[in-house]
C-alpha cells in the first residue's frame, strides 16, 4: 500500500509524529468532556438514528483507491436503507487525503460522535497507525478494506479488523504463482529496503527455495538501476520477483526492457497502480504481473458487479468490493440491533457469513481467517492492469 | 575641476575613517594624497573608485554627483584605480588581466591602441604576456596594475601606493613612467606613503591625519615645509 | 565480494557508470560555479534540475509528443530533442534565476550571514521540490520513447548502447563548450575575475550582480540539459528526483574540486563508476557506502578534491 509506504520510507514521518503530540493530547481532552457528556445524555441504542463512517482518502495523491473504497461502501449504505426506509442509516465520511497527519484529529471526531458504530477504514497503513489507537480507546470498531501491514492486528487493538489477507500471505502466493504459472528456473529477486517490500520478498525467497538466482537491492526514489540489471542480466534469470512500490519498479522495468532482459516481472500489490505503467511506458510494463490479496470487481459473487456500475456507471476498482464486504458486515450489526459500539464488536468478532470476496471470519487479532484469503494475480495489458487468476495455494 | 570631494565622511560601521574631507583635482593634475599609515589615505581611494560608500558628503566628476553610483559604473564614466597590495587576478595571464582593464569597453581599435600603449611604457608586460599574475615578481605584478587601469583609458588614474614594498631601483623607475603617463595627458591621484617621492612628482598635494586634511600646497611647497618634513620626510 | 561478477561485466559497468557519471557532472557544474563563485552551496540546484525534466516533458507534450507514442522518424526525433533541450533548458534557467532573485539576492543586500544563505538555500530546495509535489499529485512521469535502445557495437562482451554513448558524448561536450566560455570570453573572464576578487573586479567595471545571474543562468542551462539525458537515459520524472541525484551531483562536485569546473567532470565520471563497481561488488545496498567511503578517503589525502583549484584559478 502507498500510504505504508510513505510511513516506512519517510524519515520525516518521525518528526511529524512529534508535532502530532499537541493537537492530540489537546483533542483528546476535548474529547473526554465531550463523552462524558454524550454519556449522560442519551443511549444510543435502539434508535434509528445509527450511523457508519467512512476514513480515508478522497482527495489527494492517492485518491483513487479512497474513491473505490467509498464507492463501495456508499452502495452497501444504499442497498440497505433501500430494504429498511423506516430505519436508515447514515454514511458518515471523513476525507483523510491518506495524511496520517490528519487521521489522529479525524478520528476524534468520530469517536465523539456515539451514533458512529463501525468505521470502514482507515483505507492506509500509515493513517491507521496514526488513528486506530483513538478508535481503540473509543471502542468503536472498525474495518479496513485496503490497510495491509501486518503489524496492524499485533498491536493489541481489540477494534482492528481487515477485509483482506496481509502483506504476510501475498509472499507465498507470489512465489506459487511463479513456480506453478510462470514455470521459472530461476528467479532474481529484488527488494527496496522498505519493511514492506524486503518482508515480502524474504517470504519470497523462503518459499521459492533453491529456484532463487541471486537477490539484490534497490534504495527508495532511486532511478538509475545500472548494476541491478546488469545483475539480473548475468544471473540469466527467466523471471523477477520484486518486493516494492509501483515509483521505482515503473523505471527499472523500463531499464530493465531497455537492456534487453526479457524475463517475466512479477511483483506485488505495492506495483498495483497506474503509476508502475506510466513509469515503465506501456511497452515495457507489457507483461508484468503484481499480486493482491483483492479480488477484480467482476469476480465478486452476486450482483455486485452490476450494482456497482449501475450506481457509479464504472467497473469497481481495487477494493471496492472488500469496502462493500466490510460496510455490509456492520450493517448486518445494526439490523441485528446492535447499535452499541461494544456490542457491536462482539457481533463482528463473532461474524461467519459469506461475503461478495470471501467467507467473512475474523480470527482473534481481526485478521480475515487464514483459510479466507484470497490472493488475486493481475497483468499489464495494453497499458491496462487486468485480472489474470486466483492463486490457489498449493500443498 | 575634473574630480571633486567635498565634507566626505566615511565610516567603518561606528568608526569615522574620515570625518569631511574636501579635495580637488584639475584635468591634467598629478596630486598626491600624503600620509601615514591609518591615516584614511586608502579609504579615500575606496570612496572614491565607489568600493566604500560614503555616509555624507559629495564626489563629484566633472561636475556630475557620482555619489551613489556603484563602483562598475564609475569604470565607465572614467575612473579606474589601480588598487593597491597588488590587487591583480593572480590565477589569469598578464594578457587577461589587461584585457580585464577594458572589460566595459567595446572600442577594438582604441583598445588595440591601448594594449601597444602599455606594452610601450612596459617592456616586460609584453615579454611575460602569457604568465600566470600570481607567479611575477612584486614590481611586475605593480606594472600589471598601472596597465590595466590605463586599458581602461580613464579621465582619473588613481594609483593606490604604487612603492609599497619595492626595491628602490624600482620606485624611481615606476615614478618615471607615472611621470609618463601624465604626460601623455592622463590625470592622476597618487596616494603613497613614500611622501618624497610623490611630493617631488606631483603638481599638488594634500596631508592627510587621522581621517582629516591638514595641509594642502603644490609639492614643492610642501617639501620645502618644516612640519611636512619633520613628520613625513625623516628629516630632524 | 562477487568479484567473479565484477570482473565479467567490468566493461559494461564501466559503460553504464560513465554515463550515469556524465548526467552527474553536469549537475556538479551549477553547484561548482556558484560555489566558485559566491562560496554559497545552492542546495536549491536539484530542484533546478528536477525542473528541468518536467520543461522538456511539457515542450513534448506541448508540440504533440506523448508518452507510448511511436517512436518519431529520424528528423522529427532531431527536432523533439532540440524541443526537449530547449524546454529543459529554459525551464531550469528560470527556476535558477527565481532562486537567485528571490531568495539570494535580498540576503545578499542585507550582507546575511553565511549560515543564513545555507538555510535559505535548503528552504529553497524543500519549497520548490513540495510545491511540484503538489501540483502534479506526486505523480511519476513517464517519458516518451524519442528512439529505441539499440546496441551500437559489442567489443567482446562489453555493450554500447545508443543512450549511454549519447549521453557520454552529449555531456562531454557541454562541459568542453562551457569550459572554453569560461576561460576564452569577455564574459567568462568577468565570472572568474568576480570569483577570484570581487572588489577589484568591481574596479575593472564588471558589474558583480550581472554576473552573478550569468553564472546562475549556465548552472542553470547545464541542469537543462542534464535534464534531458536524464529524460532519455531513465524515462521517468516525479518531484522528488532532485534530491538524490542533487546529493549526488554535490558529492561529485567535492570529490573533483568544488570551484573547479574539469574537477566537476572528473568527479561526476569517477563517482558514476566507484557507485558501478560498488554495487557490483558488495550488491546496492552498498553502494553509497563505498562511494562515500571512497569520498571520505580521496578528501583525506586530497582534502580540495582531485583537481582541487578554485573556479577563478582554473586555467586552459
Amino acid at each position: 500500500m502507498r500510504a505504508l509506504r510513505e510511513a516506512e520510507q519517510n524519515v520525516n514521518v518521525r518528526v511529524r509524529r512529534a508535532w502530532l503530540v499537541v493537537p492530540v493530547a489537546l483533542s483528546a481532552v476535548v474529547a473526554m468532556s465531550a463523552c462524558a457528556e454524550q454519556n449522560g445524555g442519551s443511549s444510543a441504542s435502539g434508535k434509528c438514528d445509527s450511523k457508519i463512517a467512512f476514513f480515508g482518502a478522497r482527495t489527494g495523491p492517492n485518491a483513487n483507491l479512497g474513491i473505490n473504497i467509498y464507492n463501495g461502501v456508499k452502495l452497501a449504505v444504499d442497498q440497505y436503507n433501500a430494504k429498511h426506509k423506516d430505519c436508515k442509516v447514515t454514511l458518515e465520511s471523513k476525507d483523510s487525503q491518506g495524511d496520517e497527519k490528519q487521521a489522529p484529529g479525524l478520528a476524534q471526531q468520530l469517536v465523539q460522535d456515539q451514533k458512529v458504530v463501525g468505521v470502514v477504514g482507515p483505507a492506509f497503513s500509515g493513517e491507521s497507525e496514526a488513528a486506530d489507537g483513538i478508535f481503540d480507546q473509543g471502542g468503536l470498531p472498525l474495518i479496513s478494506a485496503s490497510a495491509t501491514n501486518p503489524s496492524l492486528s499485533q498491536k493489541g487493538w481489540k477494534v482492528f479488523h481487515r477485509m483482506l489477507g496481509n502483506d504476510n500471505a501475498q509472499g507465498p502466493a507470489a512465489a506459487t504463482y511463479l513456480k506453478d504459472t510462470v514455470k521459472a528456473k530461476k528467479v532474481f529477486v529484488i527488494d527496496d529496503t522498505t519493511a514492506y517490500g524486503k518482508g515480502l520478498s524474504d517470504v519470497v525467497k523462503q518459499s521459492l527455495g533453491s529456484v532463487v538466482a541471486g537477490s539484490d537491492t534497490v534504495q527508495p526514489k532511486q532511478t538509475d538501476f545500472q548494476a541491478t540489471v546488469a545483475k539480473v542480466k548475468s544471473s540469466k534469470a527467466d523471471a523477477i520477483f520484486y518486493g516494492g512500490y509501483y515509483a521505482e519498479a515503473g523505471p527499472f522495468v523500463k531499464q530493465l526492457r531497455a537492456a534487453n532482459v526479457k524475463a517475466t516481472f512479477v511483483s506485488d500489490d505495492g506495483v498495483k497502480d497506474e503509476g508502475f505503467v506510466k513509469g515503465a511506458g506501456n511497452a515495457a510494463a507489457e507483461g508484468s504481473v503484481v499480486t493482491c490479496p483483492c479480488i477484480p470487481g467482476d469476480e465478486a459473487k452476486g450482483t455486485f458487479f452490476a450494482d456497482y456500475k449501475k450506481a457509479f456507471g464504472k467497473e469497481p476498482g481495487t477494493y471496492g468490493p472488500e469496502a462493500f464486504d466490510s460496510a455490509n458486515v456492520f450493517l448486518d450489526g445494526i439490523a441485528a440491533g446492535k447499535t452499541a459500539r461494544k456490542d457491536m464488536l462482539s457481533f463482528i468478532d463473532s461474524y461467519d457469513k459469506d461475503g461478495v470476496t470471501k467467507h467473512i471470519k475474523f480470527d482473534k487479532t481481526g485478521e480475515i481467517a487464514k483459510s479466507e484469503i484470497v490472493i488475486w494475480s493481475y497483468k499489464v495489458s495494453g497499458g491496462e492492469i487486468v485480472k489474470d487468476q486466483e492463486i490457489k495455494a498449493t500443498s | 575641476m575634473l574630480l571633486e570631494l567635498e565634507d566626505l565622511v566615511v565610516a567603518y560601521g561606528r568608526i569615522e575613517a574620515l570625518h569631511g574631507i574636501s579635495l580637488g583635482i584639475e584635468e591634467g593634475e598629478i596630486v598626491a594624497l600624503i600620509g601615514a599609515n591609518g591615516a584614511g589615505k586608502t579609504t579615500t581611494m575606496r570612496a572614491i573608485s565607489g568600493l566604500r560608500a560614503a555616509q555624507q558628503g559629495r564626489i563629484r566628476l566633472q561636475g556630475r554627483d557620482i555619489t551613489r553610483m556603484r563602483a562598475d559604473q564609475r569604470v565607465v564614466s572614467g575612473i579606474s584605480q589601480a588598487p593597491e597590495g597588488r590587487g591583480i587576478f593572480p590565477g589569469m595571464t598578464v594578457e587577461e588581466n589587461l584585457d580585464l582593464g577594458c572589460y566595459t569597453r567595446k572600442d577594438a581599435a582604441g583598445i588595440a591602441q591601448d594594449r601597444a600603449r602599455v606594452f610601450d611604457l612596459f617592456p616586460r608586460l609584453a615579454e611575460r604576456r602569457k604568465q600566470l599574475g600570481g607567479t611575477m615578481s612584486g614590481g611586475e605584478q605593480q606594472m600589471l596594475t598601472i596597465g590595466r587601469a590605463l586599458m581602461a583609458r580613464p579621465k582619473v588614474l588613481l594609483l593606490d601606493e604604487p612603492s609599497m614594498g619595492l626595491a628602490p631601483m624600482l620606485i624611481q623607475q615606476i615614478f618615471a613612467i607615472i611621470a609618463e603617463i601624465n604626460t601623455q595627458g592622463t590625470t592622476i591621484l597618487l596616494v603613497e606613503q613614500n611622501a618624497q617621492q610623490a611630493l617631488s612628482l606631483a603638481h599638488r598635494a594634500y596631508v592627510l591625519e587621522t581621517g582629516s586634511i591638514v595641509r594642502t600646497g603644490t609639492g614643492a611647497e610642501l617639501l620645502a615645509d618644516p612640519t611636512v618634513q619633520e613628520a613625513y620626510l625623516g628629516v630632524a | 565480494m562477487n568479484f567473479h561478477f565484477l570482473f565479467s561485466n567490468i566493461g559494461d559497468l564501466t559503460v553504464t557508470g560513465l554515463s550515469q557519471g556524465a548526467i552527474y557532472a553536469l549537475i556538479a557544474l551549477g553547484y561548482t560555479l556558484v560555489y566558485g563563485l559566491l562560496k554559497l552551496i545552492n542546495f536549491a540546484h536539484s530542484e533546478v534540475f528536477m525542473m528541468g525534466t518536467f520543461g522538456a516533458l511539457i515542450a513534448w507534450n506541448l508540440t504533440g509528443l506523448h508518452e507510448n507514442d511511436p517512436t518519431p522518424s529520424l528528423p522529427m526525433m532531431v527536432v523533439y530533442l532540440l524541443v526537449g533541450l530547449v524546454g529543459a533548458m529554459v525551464w531550469s534557467g528560470v527556476t535558477a534565476l527565481t532562486v537567485e532573485f528571490v531568495a539570494y539576492r535580498p540576503l545578499r543586500r542585507r550582507n546575511a550571514p553565511r549560515l543564513v544563505f545555507l538555510i535559505t538555500a535548503i528552504g529553497a530546495s524543500v519549497a520548490i521540490s513540495e510545491a511540484v509535489g503538489v501540483i502534479t499529485s506526486r505523480n511519476q512521469y513517464g517519458m516518451p520513447d524519442l528512439f529505441k535502445t539499440t546496441n551500437l557495437a559489442t567489443i567482446g562482451n562489453v555493450h554500447i548502447t545508443n543512450v549511454d554513448l549519447g549521453v557520454v558524448v552529449a555531456a562531454v561536450v557541454m562541459m568542453v563548450v562551457l569550459d572554453q566560455f569560461i576561460n576564452r570570453t569577455r564574459l567568462g573572464r568577468g565570472i572568474r575575475a568576480v570569483a577570484q576578487d570581487p572588489d577589484t573586479a568591481a574596479l575593472m567595471g564588471i558589474n558583480k550582480n550581472r554576473v552573478i545571474v550569468l553564472t546562475f543562468a549556465l548552472g542553470g542551462v547545464m541542469a537543462g540539459a542534464a535534464a534531458l539525458l536524464y529524460n532519455l537515459k531513465i524515462g521517468v520524472t516525479r518531484a522528488d528526483i532532485g534530491f538524490l541525484l542533487g546529493i549526488k551531483a554535490f558529492t561529485a562536485a567535492v570529490l573533483g574540486g568544488i570551484g573547479n569546473l574539469r574537477g566537476a567532470l572528473l568527479g561526476g565520471l569517477a563517482l558514476g563508476l566507484v557507485e558501478n563497481y560498488g554495487s557490483a561488488l558488495f550488491g546496492t545496498s552498498w553502494r553509497d557506502v563505498v562511494a562515500f567511503v571512497v569520498l571520505v578517503v580521496i578528501l583525506m589525502f586530497r582534502p580540495t578534491g582531485l583537481l582541487g583549484e578554485s573556479l577563478g584559478k582554473a586555467r586552459a
